[in-house]
Parts: structure tokens; sequence; C-alpha cells
């Protein structure tokens, strides 16, 4: 009796371990556990039989009873973390999304041609020790012109169309006019450097009215046209790449003596000829020279002590060069499939 | 200034690589900025002569030429009825090239033709001519063009005792001509003489000018002009030449082309002549016809008020009494160095003229052409400052020429006033100084067999040398100067390239320490593309965004001498420029914008300009995938002001509702106030507005007063201590009147608690039916924290009654 009882015990085992196998659910595993170890489950009424066991059989049941509840229980359980997992699996599969959707992002937005590259220029002479100063678009006549050695009515003035506001007021025609307002307001050594809104009153395939330009100057003792050529040969390297052949020719402007206009070689086809350097194969990106003695006697430097140098340039003409843009006036139509590309 | 290396090489050898001599001169400073090189070889055009003339069967306006050039004989049809027998005539054969067109024997109107008889132009050797080009008798026949068009210029040079040099090339009739940008300095190469010289100081050859031999007659000058300067101050040097009995008529071609070489028009021989040597020695003259002047006298002097001159160009000029002018005893013939009047001219009936020369002041000769707007190659070199001690070589080479190109007996003599006699400048020049400006070591020797080569006369003086620089290069008057052509003829290439030395500067405290870069860095990577507007508006503007009247947006600033009216105003707002921009994109497809513009505006205050910085901003459309789109609002715009705010370290400041901007919609338009300063406007534009712009879409802006914010913006970040103890929250839905603004609530939680509650934000705002059309519910979270301790829900509840029923009674809200 004892025997067939643990035979059952030994058998629900065996026949369990198949029917968990078989389980796909947890409330089918919970039905199958209910068969076996409920109440009125398949153990205990083997269980229920111990009546007709002697004192002696009872324990020896029991322990066999019990090892079977573990077994039973422990397949049960490990069925049920299983089909946990695989329930939570699916689920997670169900909430697939597609990744190759577009993403939500902040729209991009861009800064202008004009603004990337005066700030390029500006980084390029920092390192340098300069600094930015900023001066009026409106200007006067003194600080446009008559400090600058230009005075009334001397041809250098036909150099550059003015927008006049009254006799003595006008919309200033270069950023130099910020080198005598810093001289004015510090003493040397300076080393500044001065972007800004320039206009001239000219307007066609290759002016615009409105441009913008960056001036730079250093003033000190001993200052020399060697260290132009120097500040400006790191510069043109800086922006253009090393290597970049620059060549300094005389020219003339009022407010410096010697002058020079500053080439580098062509960009566009380094050198050999092409229309954008009418065949020259070198494009004017600069304006420099020696402060003239007469711009430190208006400002009240003595030019026996001090020198210095001063450079200009057109910040569109040099995002032209850098970016291959043809057309000047694209700068100011704002159309953002241009500015959208910077 | 355009220079005929043809008409150069008369003053001086030039070498055949014509491009190393553009970049001699480019790199002196004499900047070529274009050659033009004309090669005319005239291969097959030979000359002819014209020896019968038949009517055309088929044309009326043909005609059909017999020719002969030595034995041949050809028969060409011609379109010139102007032909007469015995005419000498270039005729181009099949296989001559003109201006790219090639001759072949073809028929006209049915008759066969072997050739073309051609005019100047079709020659390429003017740009103007009328019928067929007429040679000089004596031309040999059966010769090439070319042959004879070099032998018969120099026939006539060889008249004006000028060297000969036969063009380039065999049988060719070449030329280049480089256009020369000449900066405002150097006046002294405003001319094919003066260049010559430039060039031989720059490669040390010797420029020529041939001597000038008059024959004059025995009457005098004097005879026939007297001439008083009344305003010496103004008028260096007068010089007149009487020259009687010319004939005036068209001028030989070697002139013409030599004119036509430098962009001047061929008029006749007498204004030819005065031009040509204004080109060539770069000093101009003018030629009166000697009938015209009343009195026989030449009065230099200043204009009467209101007195009035017709010019060559058919312009009645009025004068101010600035004016220096050249008269008669009665009235006014010429400007002084500008333009000759019409009464006065030369014209073909002119039998007798005298020629003036002159020196007037550059400052004269600026202040009146810039007062009369004329601008002529005459006023161009004198303003520059022409030679002081040109004048007698200019009125001689212009006698010589007039006798030989116009016949004519030259006077005896000039008539000349000179009421201050020639300084010399005396400069003094230490070497060491040039070393120090240009960071040379140059040898003094070197140094001074530069200025030697400009024509300079040095004397060794105590620190250095005197310098004098000859009077033509009226720009060398300052040590600095005589530097400048040191480095100017060494070459601004070897001098080297060093490093910066010397002290580092101080850097200098800003009083507009906002960080521009950091504003427009935000904005972009905020989405938003960065535009540039003209600084200038048109005065419309400011009607399309209807700004009233009494607005300060109206104080603008005119433009006196503006490109356009649509370019006349400076700009009062920064707002126009964008809204067409907008405009711009919209109407090219690109609807979904979002654009900031960063920039000054201008108003004209009472006694002075100003200027303030703005940073406005514009959204229209959605800039989202299509996919995720869900409509943009003003909140959109707004969240993008409030974190410049926050990243310009602005906390203080408040939104205010507002109706009354003209340009927004009224109902969703708000100004954004720091205490009682007004920052910035924001709002929905108005619906008329987007009309007035064309826009055909909704527009949020705002508008920034950047130079406000940097006024009351914080000092930068400071730090707090991070709290120990937790935070309670309660929340509380109100139900409000639709038109009290948030801000009220808000304000009033604020002045209940400050200590305990931390922070008040709403997160969730409802309208509908349910709860009546006049009101909203507005529904509050409410943060309490203490700094000190873990508060009790007790205190909190008790606490937060005690505000919402503050609130409530405040604002006539319910609680929901």
């Amino acid at each position: 009796m004892l025997n067939d009882l643990i035979d059952s015990l030994t058998a629900f085992k065996h026949e369990a371990e198949e029917a968990v196998l078989q389980a796909g659910s947890e409330q089918e595993l919970e039905g199958i556990r209910v068969a076996f170890l409920g109440k009125k489950g398949k153990v205990s009424d083997v269980l229920k039989k111990v009546g007709s066991l002697t004192n002696e059989e009872r324990p020896r049941l029991g322990q066999s009873a019990n090892e079977t509840k573990r077994f039973l229980e422990e397949i049960f359980s490990k069925r049920g973390a299983h089909l946990a997992l695989t329930l939570k699996e699916k689920k997670l599969q169900s909430e697939r999304v597609d990744l190759t959707l577009p993403g939500r992002r902040i729209p991009t937005g861009s800064l202008h041609p004009v603004t990337t590259v005066c700030e390029e220029i500006t980084k390029a002479f920092i390192p340098l020790g300069f600094t930015v100063e900023e001066g009026p678009d409106i200007e006067t006549d003194f600080y446009n012109f008559e400090a600058l050695n230009i005075p009334k009515d001397h041809p250098a003035r036909e150099m550059q169309d003015t927008f006049y506001l009254s006799e003595n007021f006008l919309l200033r025609t270069h950023t130099s006019p910020v080198q005598i307002r810093t001289m004015e307001k510090y003493s040397p050594p300076l080393r500044v450097l001065a972007p800004g809104t320039v206009y001239r009153c000219d307007s066609d395939v290759t002016h615009t009215p409105m441009f913008h330009q960056v001036e730079g100057f250093v003033v000190d003792k001993k200052v020399t046209f060697a260290q132009l050529k120097g500040v400006l040969t790191t510069f043109v390297e800086t922006i253009f790449g090393a290597g970049v052949q620059l060549r300094f020719r005389p020219s003339f402007f009022p407010f410096t003596e010697p002058s020079a206009e500053v080439d580098i070689q062509c960009v566009i086809c380094g050198g050999e000829g092409c229309r954008v350097c009418k065949s020259t194969g070198w494009l004017e990106i600069l304006g420099a020279g020696m402060i003239d003695p007469e711009v430190f006697k208006a400002v009240g430097y003595d030019p026996d002590v001090y020198s210095g140098f001063a450079f200009g340039m057109g910040v569109e003409r040099i995002a032209m060069l850098k970016y291959g843009i043809k057309d000047l006036r694209m700068f100011f139509e704002n159309d953002v499939r241009f500015l959208e590309q910077f | 200034m355009k220079i005929s290396i043809e008409w150069l090489s008369d003053y001086i050898e030039v070498s055949d690589d014509i491009a190393k001599v553009a970049h001699t001169l480019t790199m002196a400073g004499l900047e070529v900025e274009g050659i033009d090189y004309r090669d005319l070889s005239f291969e097959n055009v030979i000359v002819a002569r014209i020896s019968a003339i038949d009517a055309h069967p088929n044309a009326d306006k043909l005609r059909i030429c017999s020719v002969n050039a030595q034995d041949e004989q050809y028969s060409v049809v011609c379109g010139d009825l102007k032909v007469n027998i015995g005419d000498i005539v270039p005729l181009a054969l099949p296989g001559a090239k003109l201006s790219g067109h090639k001759i072949k024997k073809s028929k006209l109107r049915g008759v066969e033709s072997d050739g073309m008889l051609c005019s100047e132009k079709e020659l390429g050797l003017t740009e103007e001519s009328s019928g067929v080009m007429i040679l000089p008798d004596d031309s040999l026949l059966g010769a090439s063009l070319a042959d004879v068009l070099t032998s018969s210029s120099s026939q006539i040079k060889i008249a004006d005792s000028c060297t000969v040099k036969k063009a380039q090339g065999s049988g060719g009739y070449s030329d280049s001509i480089f256009e020369v940008g000449l900066t405002p300095n150097r006046p002294d190469c405003l001319s094919v003489f003066g260049t010559a010289r430039e060039l031989a100081a720059l490669t040390g050859k010797k420029a020529d000018f041939p001597e000038i031999i008059l024959k004059e007659s025995p009457r005098t000058s004097e005879a026939d002009i007297a001439v008083e300067i009344k305003d010496p101050s103004l008028c260096g040097h007068y010089s007149a030449r009487v020259i009687k009995g010319v004939k005036v008529e068209r001028s030989p071609l070697w002139i013409r082309k030599r004119l036509e070489a430098a962009g001047v028009r061929a008029i006749n021989n007498v204004v030819d002549v005065t031009n040509y040597v204004m080109l060539e020695l770069g000093h101009p003259l003018h030629a009166f016809d000697l009938g015209r002047i009343e009195g026989g006298k030449i009065v230099v002097r200043k204009a009467g008020e209101m007195e009035t001159l017709k010019t060559l160009d058919g312009v009645e000029r009025k004068f101010t009494g600035e004016e220096l002018l050249i008269c008669d005893n009665r009235k006014p013939l010429a400007i002084a160095g500008i333009m000759g009047g019409d009464h006065s001219a030369v014209t073909t009936e002119t039998s007798d003229i005298v020629l003036e020369c002159a020196y007037f002041t550059p400052e004269t000769v600026r202040i009146t052409s810039r007062k009369l707007g004329l601008h002529t190659e005459s006023s161009h070199r004198f303003e520059r400052g022409v030679d002081p001690l040109g004048v007698e070589r200019a009125i001689n080479r212009a006698a010589q020429l007039l006798a030989s190109l116009a016949g004519g007996e030259i006077s005896s003599g000039t008539v000349e006033v000179i009421p201050a006699s020639y300084q010399k400048r005396e400069i003094l020049f230490r070497s060491h100084r040039c070393n120090d400006i240009l960071g040379i070591n140059i040898d003094e020797n070197e140094a001074t067999g530069y200025l030697k080569d400009l024509g300079m006369e040095l004397v060794k003086s105590g620190h250095g040398y005197e310098v004098s620089p000859p009077s033509y290069r009226v720009d060398i008057e300052r040590e600095i100067d005589l530097i400048e052509e040191i480095a100017r003829l060494k070459g601004y290439s070897s001098i080297p390239v060093e490093k910066l030395s010397g002290s580092m500067p101080s850097v200098h405290a800003h009083e507009m320490a906002l960080d521009l870069m950091q504003v427009k860095r935000f904005m972009a990577n905020a989405g938003y593309d960065e535009v540039v507007n003209y600084s200038f508006t048109s005065p419309d503007e400011l009607d399309r965004l209807a700004v009233p009247s009494q607005d300060i947006l109206r104080n603008t600033i005119k433009i006196l001498n503006p490109i356009s009216e649509e370019l006349s105003t400076m700009r009062s707002t920064v707002i126009p420029g964008l809204l067409n921009a907008a405009a711009i994109n919209i109407k090219k497809q690109n609807k979904e914008l979002m654009l900031f513009e960063t920039g000054k505006v201008f108003l004209s205050g009472n006694s002075h300009y100003s200027e303030g910085l703005r940073l406005c901003a514009l959204m229209t459309g959605e800039k989202a995938p299509l996919l995720w789109k869900k409509g943009t609002d003003i909140f959109n715009l707004k969240g993008s002001l409030e974190n410049l705010l926050d990243l310009l370290n602005l906390r203080d400041y408040t939104f205010t509702n507002c109706s009354d901007i003209s340009y927004l919609h009224p109902g969703k338009g708000a100004k954004v106030f720091s205490g009682d300063i007004e920052l910035a406007v924001i709002g929905e534009l108005h619906p008329s507005v987007v009309e007035n712009y064309d826009l055909g879409q909704k527009l949020f802006i705002f508008d920034l007063d950047l130079g406000a914010v940097n006024k009351v913006r914080g000092e930068g970040k400071s730090f707090k201590d991070i709290p120990v103890y937790p935070f309670v929250e309660r929340d509380v839905a109100l139900l409000v009147d639709k038109n009290v603004d948030l801000s009220k609530i808000m304000e009033s939680f604020r002045q209940k608690e400050r200590k305990l509650l931390e922070s008040v934000e709403i997160f969730d705002q409802f309208e509908g039916e349910s709860i009546g059309e006049a009101k909203k519910s507005i529904a509050f979270r409410l943060r309490y924290r203490c700094f000190e301790r873990t508060l009790t829900d007790e205190e909190v509840n008790k606490l937060h009654d005690s505000i919402v029923k503050g609130v409530v009674e405040e604002s006539g809200a319910t609680v929901r």
C-alpha cells in the first residue's frame, strides 16, 4: 500500500512536469497547480489515504509527500517566472515604435554669413592681444574725415561717396572713426579691432549702399611696417589656411603713410588666373598702412614717440571668397534658402 | 587713366613684355587694373585708288567702284555714296579679318564684289567714323595698310620733331592700353609723360621729352591780348599765347587714335591739340576764339553774384560769387580750370585763337567743381594739383602742334602773369627714422639713391639731408612721404615679415558689455535664421505699421542724398525689415519661418541723434516636420524670449497685456517691463498689417531693446544652498472672470506669503460652457517648503487655506 502511494506521488512529478510544459498562460498553470496541490488536488487525495497506513509507514508517506510538494512548487514557480517573462517580452514586442520616423527636434536656425565671418576675423586677432571697440554709425565730419586727415573738399573724399544727414552729420563710410574715438579715450599701447556697419552712396552689382568692415590698429613705441606685414600674414593664414601667398603693394589712404593694399593669391584658381581674380591670380582683400602722423596729431599723440599701423577689410568680400558666393546682393536679400546654408 | 603703350614709347623705351611692365607699375602703386590689347595686323588690307564709280543696277544706295592697286584692278560694291574718283582708300581683300569678320568674295544685290572699302570704325581704328577712310594722297598703291599707317603717322611726328618709333611686330599696328587706377595723391601720373617719368624711376631707364622748337612770327601775343589776375591767391600763374590764321578741321588719324586710346573724344584739331597736350603732359589748356574776346583783355576774377555763363556742354551755369572765372572786359568766358564757355569756343569759323595755360589752386577748382557738380578731365587734374612749373612747356608744346596741324602763325612770346613765384620745398630726411618706421635696416646711400631716382635734390645737413622734391610731386611734403617713396621703390615685398613685439595693452572695461554673439548664437540655436537688412528704409514703412503720428518712432532721420526714396530714412524700428524679409520668403514658398535680426535703430532728438540696439524676432507657419506639426501660437515665441532673458540674467520682469500697440492684434499683444523700464513688445501681428505687407498668414513677433536689457540685467550667477528638507504640494483650481490676467492672480499669491511658499505654477487653464461663457478656470500647484525643518501636513493645510482665501477675496475668484 505504502509503496503504491509513494509510486503515485512519484508519478505525479512526471505528470506535473509534462503538464507544466503544456501550460501556455499563468491561468492554465494555476489550474494545473490546483489540480496537483489544491485542497482537493491529487497530492491531497493521496494524503487522505494515510489512514490506511501503519504508524510506522505514515511518516514515510509524509516525507515523500512533502518532497513531492516542494518539487512541484519549484517547477510551478519556475514555469510561472518563465511565463511572466515571455508575457512581458511579448508585451514589449507589441510596443514597437518606428525610429525611422523623423525626430521632434528644435528647428535649426542659422547665423548670417556676415556674422560668422566677422566672428572668425575677430577670433583671429584675439590671441594677438586685440580687444574689440565700437563706435556709432552716425558720425560727425570730424571723426569720419577731418581727424583722419581728409579735409573738406579733398579729392580723397571722392574715394568714398558719403551719405549726409546734415551739414556735419553723416553715415560713417568706414570703421576708421573708431580709431580716433579709441585713441582719444585711451593711451598707448593699443591693439584694437573695430567691426561694424558702414555706408557708401553706391549701389550696383558689386556695391551695396551698406556693408560691413573690420578695422584694426596697433599703436605703441616702435611699431613697424614689418610688424604690419607679420600681423596680416598671421591673419590671412588663420582665415584662408597656411600657405596662401600674400603681397603688399603701395596704395594711398589719407590716414596711413606708407599705405598698402594687400592681395592674396586667388583662392578660387590658386593663382592660375580666373574670372574672380580678373586673370591676375590675386585678390585684393585689405587696405593697410602706417598711421599717418597727422592722425596722431589730431588725437594728441606725439608722432615722434609713437608709431602704429591700421588695416581694414570688407566682411562681405571675405565671406564671398570663403564660401564662393558670387552675388554680393544675396547678403541682403534674406532668402532663407541662402541663410540656412551657413 | 588710360595709358597707350604706343604713345608711352615716344618718351621711354618700353619692354616688349607688357605684362611685366604692368606688374612693375602695379607693385609701385600705379595699379594696372586692366590691359586692352589691340592687335590690328590688317592682313590682306591694301592701299588702293578709286578709278571709276558706277551706279548699282539693283540698288540706289550702293555704288560699284573700280579700284586699282598698282597693276591689279578690282570691282567693289560700296555703300558710301560720298566717295570720289581719285580717293586713296583701304581695300580689304578676301582673307582679311576685320573686327572678327572674315572678308569673302560675295555678291551684293546681284553684283560680284572683290572686297570691301573700309571705314576707320570697320578697321577698328576708332569707335566712330563716317564713310570710307581716306588715306594721304602720297600713299603707295598696293602697299599694306599697316605700313602706310605707321609711316604716315611717323611723317607727322617727324614734323613735330618727335622721335619716331615704328609699331612693334612686322607690318602690325598694335597697341596695349593700360587702365591705371591712380590714387588721388599722384596727379603727376595723370599723363603719358608723367607715367614715363615714373617708369623711368622704377626701371632705371631714361624718360625724355623732345625739345620744342617754335617758329614765331614777328607779331607778339601782347599786341592782341592782355592779362590781369584779380584774385592772385587763386591763380599762381596765367599764360596766354596768340596763334593767328588757323584752319579748324578734323585732326589727322594718329592724334585722334591717341585721344581715343585715352578715352577722349576727338572734336577738331584745335580742341584736340589742347586735349592731347593735357593727356601728354598732364597740364590742362584751353583755346579761346580771339575774335570773341572783347576789349583784348583776359581778366581772372571771382564771379559776381547771379552772374551766368553758358558752358560748352550747353548748360547755363549760375554763379554764387565764389567761383573763379576767366573773363574779358565785359563777360565771363570760362570757368577757371573746369570748362570753357560756349560763346568763346573754337569753331570752324575761328581763325585766330588764344591759348590759355595756367596754374589754378586745387582748392578753388575743387570747391567750384563740387558746387556746380561739374567734373571734367581738366578739373580732375587741377583739383589734385598740376605741376606749378609746367605752364611754359605745355603752352609751347600746344603752340607747336597747332602750327603743324592747323597751320597758323604763332605770335611771339606769351603774355604771362605770375603773382607768386614757386617756392622749393625742403624736407628733412633722416635714414634712422626711415628704418624705425619700416622695420628695415637700409643703407643711407640706397635710401638717398631712390630719392634721386625720383628727381629729388638732396643736400647733406646736420641730422640727415635737406630734400627738395620736384615741383610736379605735389604729394611730397613731409619726411613720412619720403619714407613711403623709399619703401615704394625698394619694394614692399623686400620689407621683412615680423612678429608684433612690445607690451600687451590693458583690457578696457566696456560700457556695452552685452555679448551680442552670445545672443545671436542663442537665437540661432533656438531655431531662428539671422537676417541682415539695410539701416535705411522707406518712410512709408511706419504707415504700413500704422504707427501714430505722435509716436516716438516717427522721429526719424532723413538722408540728404539717398540712393532712392525707398532707402531714404534711417530705420527707427527693425520690424519692417523683418516683415519684408518674411514677405519675400513667403512669396518664394518659404512659408515656415523663424527669423531674427539684431541691429541698430536711429532716432532724431532735439539736438542730437540717438542709436539703439534691438533684437527683433518673428515666427510664422510652423518650422517643424510635417508629422509633428501641432500648431504654433504666440507662446512658442514668448518661450524663446523668456529663455533669452534667462540667458541674459534678467529675472525681474513682467509681461503686461496691451491693446494699443498699433501693429499688433489688439487682443494679442503685450509689453515686457522691468520696473517701469520697457524692455520689449510681443504679440501677434495686426491682421491689417499682415495685409499691408502682403503676408497672407499669421505672424508673431517680438522687439527687444537690448540697450534697456543691458541696463537692468543682473550681475551674473550667484550660488544658493540646496534645500535639505522636502517640499509639500497643494493644488487649487480657481474660477475667475475671463479678462482677469493671470499676472494679477500670481501677484496676489506672491504678496500673501514669501517665506514658505516656494513656487506657484499654473498647470491647467480651461474655458467652456460648463463653467459659463464669461469665466475661466485656472489650476495652480503651490509648493511649500521650509529651509530649517520638515513642514507638517497640518501647518501646510492651514497656510494653504489662508493663502487661497486671501487670493479669492482679492481677485473675486471662486474655488472650484
